[in-house]
């Protein structure tokens, strides 16, 4: 090869090495095309690149040509700085060292690898005054160095060290990137702890998720949470993660506390224990279900003075958590500790007031049991008195008739209380139908059977109220307490007022009177069985029953009194949401009476040429039961043709005016569909 | 004859013990609450028949017109407090050993549970007599 060729080579190497530096940013991949190109376009025996160690003692061959190349790297071949090597010269002087006859070359170590060696020249690798490594580059030929081989290689080997420079700042940026976003999502994970630590107090639901995040956001191996024991002897896994950490959980496994374990020693101790590598922990339970564990934490789980338990957090790499990991996940385990503090004490808190509960029910239980003992007792004193002086009265020589017939008349109206009692306290208590009703007519049917005078009560329903949710002989039952109840308090007036509530989707009933009211220290009680205001006679039954039907259909009930001023109750049902509709065209001729009012304008309004007379030429004639004790008597043959149309209709009524002759009684339809039926 | 009161809420018991103490020759006032009862006392004691002895229950609305435990109590307090020599029986549902210390405490002669109106009438000639 001429000069010329060869200085043709020399610029064409130097640029592929140039092109390769700025291309490769892999630092093993660039010295190892680099030596490549060394001996393919030099035609050169050997070449090498030895980087120094991080101690800067040795430089270590990173890259080599050929089989001589691989096997040195496999034997991981190094050699000291300023030893009696070329390269551990080049290094520490930062000068190139040439040798054109390596016999001759005091410091040559020679090499078992490259026997045929007669030229070697070291090139230092530097940037600026920062030496990375050198370069060696060898050939079988005596004096194969020219001045331009020496001045292109040393270029080439000064492109060499910069890029290596760059290639380990590009790795150092990775490096620091990939720790950045390892902190993000660290710190990221703390605050998902953070917020079930805030959020969550059923720890059955906290633990396992607390687990499953340190697992994801770390990529560990595995977590668990121990928590101490009632004895404190045991710490006892409350959540583990995945299958390891279910099957764990099954067999209730659990660590004696100080014993042979991290944990057992964490939680004894209330200190932190890391084992970078466990094969040289003595603390460390081998654990059948996760085999491949290499670094092991234990972390204590403390609030105060007290500890709970502790968290294992395991990873199948030796020296697995870096300073960083361990920081963030004390502060995981002290804020969860919190939680599980926190946790127990709702725990307590419940478990307290299921005891007050219990303690209440009871005191109401007996309260009731007591009341009811002392009612029936009251009622029955009567019959055993009246009937002892009764026996005494018959062994008289005359007999007085008239006392004989007011004691009979005092034991019957006592049994009746009693037993009327069995009605009041069941009959509330019996399977309801609810149906769209209209209340402000149950307030007049309540009325009717109630006794209630028209003259004392009024009622009124805002236009447009809907139809309430209920069940019509209940509800009658219930607003009849009511009236009573006013009734007892000696009001003079009565008023009750239906409109749409400020509750979406209910209707408010409110009834109230000018009665004598209920104390305010009694407005409790009043809801109670047996509980009476009124002393003589009543039962006690009427508010209860009340509350429990209303309460049945899902209503409530409340009451608003002033001693001397009057009583309001409010009640608040469900509405219909649409009264069912249907069509009632037909050619009957059909009658109504009943009194004017909601019901009787809905009936007007659902029949065509419906008449409010009393006409005996229709072929089916409606009867509102409120009229129909009335009415009745009136009817003489129109009775055939007569339905009673009952809100709550009772056995006794049934027979009373099926004996008079009507057709039948109906339950009082609200809806037109509801109607069809009855006019069916 | 001896006039006595009969005080007591419950009418059919009211009306069932007044029949045997009218029967055994007393006469008999009765009230159904404590205010009544006071008003019934008073308005015999200033005439020349005043009440002899006063059986009140023990269990009944007291003077507010709440029924309260030992209303009977408060209205034996009243009454003698007008008339400090008051023979006074206290008649109850139940056998209470406190209550009844209670009633003698505060001035009444007995302490009686209803229940055989014979008894009753034994007692009250035995006070009397």
């Amino acid at each position: 090869m001429t000069s010329t060729e060869r200085q043709a080579t020399l610029l064409s190497a130097t640029l592929r090495v140039a092109n390769n530096i700025a291309s490769i940013l892999d630092p093993q991949e660039l010295l190892q095309r680099t030596v490549d190109i060394i001996c393919d376009e030099f035609d050169f025996y050997y070449a090498g690149v030895f980087l120094l160690d991080e101690a800067n003692e040795y430089a270590v061959l990173k890259a080599g040509r050929g089989k001589a190349g691989d096997a040195m790297l496999a034997e991981k071949h190094k050699l000291k700085v300023g030893g009696n090597s070329m390269i551990g010269a080049s290094i520490s002087s930062q000068h190139a060292r040439i040798a054109l006859d390596v016999g001759e070359e005091a410091i040559h170590f020679s090499n078992p690898h490259l026997p045929n060696t007669r030229s070697e020249m070291a090139l230092p690798l530097t940037v600026g005054t920062k030496v990375l490594g050198a370069v060696t580059v060898q050939s079988e030929q005596e004096a194969a160095f020219s001045d331009d081989d020496i001045s292109t290689l040393q270029g080439m080997a000064d492109q060499l060290a910069i890029a290596i420079d760059n290639a380990n700042q590009h790795a150092e940026n990775q490096f620091l990137l990939a720790q950045a976003e390892r902190r993000a999502r660290l710190l990221d994970a703390a605050n998902q702890v953070g917020r079930g630590v805030a959020s969550i107090l059923d720890l059955d639901e906290l633990l396992p998720q607390t687990v499953d995040i340190i697992c994801e956001a770390y990529n560990f191996y595995y977590a668990g949470v121990f928590l101490i024991d009632e004895n404190k002897e045991y710490a006892v896994l409350r959540a583990g993660r995945g299958e390891a950490g279910k099957t764990m959980i099954k067999q209730n496994h659990r660590l004696k506390l100080g014993g042979n374990s991290m944990i057992g020693m964490a939680a004894r101790e209330r200190i932190a224990r890391i084992s970078l590598d466990v094969e040289g922990e003595d603390a460390f339970f081998r654990n059948p279900l996760l085999p491949d564990t290499r670094s092991e934490m234990a972390l204590p789980l403390c609030t105060g003075t007290k500890c709970l338990g502790a968290v294992t957090v395991q990873s199948i790499e030796g020296n697995a958590f870096s300073d960083d990991d361990i920081q963030t996940l004390q502060t995981m385990a002290d804020h969860l500790a919190i939680a599980i503090n926190n946790a127990n004490l709702l725990k307590e808190l419940e478990r307290t007031h299921a005891e007050l509960l219990r303690t209440k029910t009871y005191e109401a239980l007996s309260g009731a049991t007591t009341e009811a003992i002392h009612w029936i007792g009251n009622k029955a004193l009567p019959i055993t008195t009246t009937a002892a002086r009764m026996q005494e009265d018959l062994n008289e020589a005359e007999l007085d008739m008239e006392s004989l017939k007011e004691d009979l008349g005092m034991i019957v109206e006592s049994a009746t209380l009693i037993v009327e009692v069995k009605e009041a306290l069941l009959g509330p208590a019996r399977e309801t139908a609810p149906r769209p009703v209209m209340l402000a007519d149950l307030w007049l049917a309540s009325a009717h059977h109630a006794g209630t005078s028209s003259e004392k009560l009024t009622v009124k329903s805002t236009p447009n109220t809907p139809l309430a949710i209920g069940d019509s002989v209940q509800l009658v039952r219930a607003f009849g307490n009511l009236l009573r109840n006013a009734e007892e308090a000696e009001a003079s007036q009565i008023t009750v007022e239906t409109s749409l509530s400020e509750n979406a989707g209910f209707v408010t009933t409110r009834i109230s009177d000018n009665g004598v009211g209920i104390p305010e220290e009694m407005q409790d009680k009043i809801w109670a069985s047996f509980f009476s205001t009124k002393g003589e006679g009543f039962k006690g039954m009427g508010l209860a029953a009340c509350l429990h039907i209303i309460s049945q259909l899902d209503g409530s009930i409340r009451v608003e009194s002033e001693a001397e001023k009057g009583t309001t109750f409010i009640i608040e049902l469900p509405a219909a949401e649409t009264a069912p509709q249907a069509d009632l065209s037909g050619t009957q001729k059909i009658a109504l009476i009943a009194p004017e009012g909601e019901w009787a304008d809905f009936m007007s309004a659902s029949i065509e040429n419906l008449s409010r007379d009393f006409n005996p030429k229709v072929d089916l004639l409606l009867l509102d039961e409120i009229l129909a004790e009335k009415t009745l008597p009136t009817l003489e043959k129109l009775g055939e043709k007569t339905l009673i149309l009952s809100a709550a209709p009772s056995v006794e009524n049934i027979t009373k005016y099926l004996q008079a002759g009507v057709k039948d009684v109906v339950l009082k339809p609200y809806t037109t569909e509801e109607l069809k039926e009855v006019l069916g | 004859m001896p006039k006595l009161l009969l005080v007591d809420d419950e009418a059919l018991v009211r009306r069932s013990m007044q029949k045997t103490l009218l029967r055994k020759g007393f006469v008999v006032e009765t009230a159904g609450n404590c205010t009544e009862g006071l008003e019934t006392f008073k308005a015999a004691y200033n005439t020349d028949a005043p009440i002899d002895m006063a059986l009140l229950d023990l269990n009944m609305p007291n003077f507010d017109g709440v029924p309260a435990h030992a209303a009977g109590l408060d209205l034996l307090t009243k009454l003698r407090e007008i008339d400090p020599n008051l023979n006074a029986i206290v008649l109850t549902a139940y056998d209470e050993v406190d209550t009844a210390k209670n009633a003698v405490q505060r001035g009444a002669r007995s302490y009686f549970v209803k229940g055989r109106e014979q008894g009753l009438v034994d007692l009250i000639n035995e006070i009397l007599e």
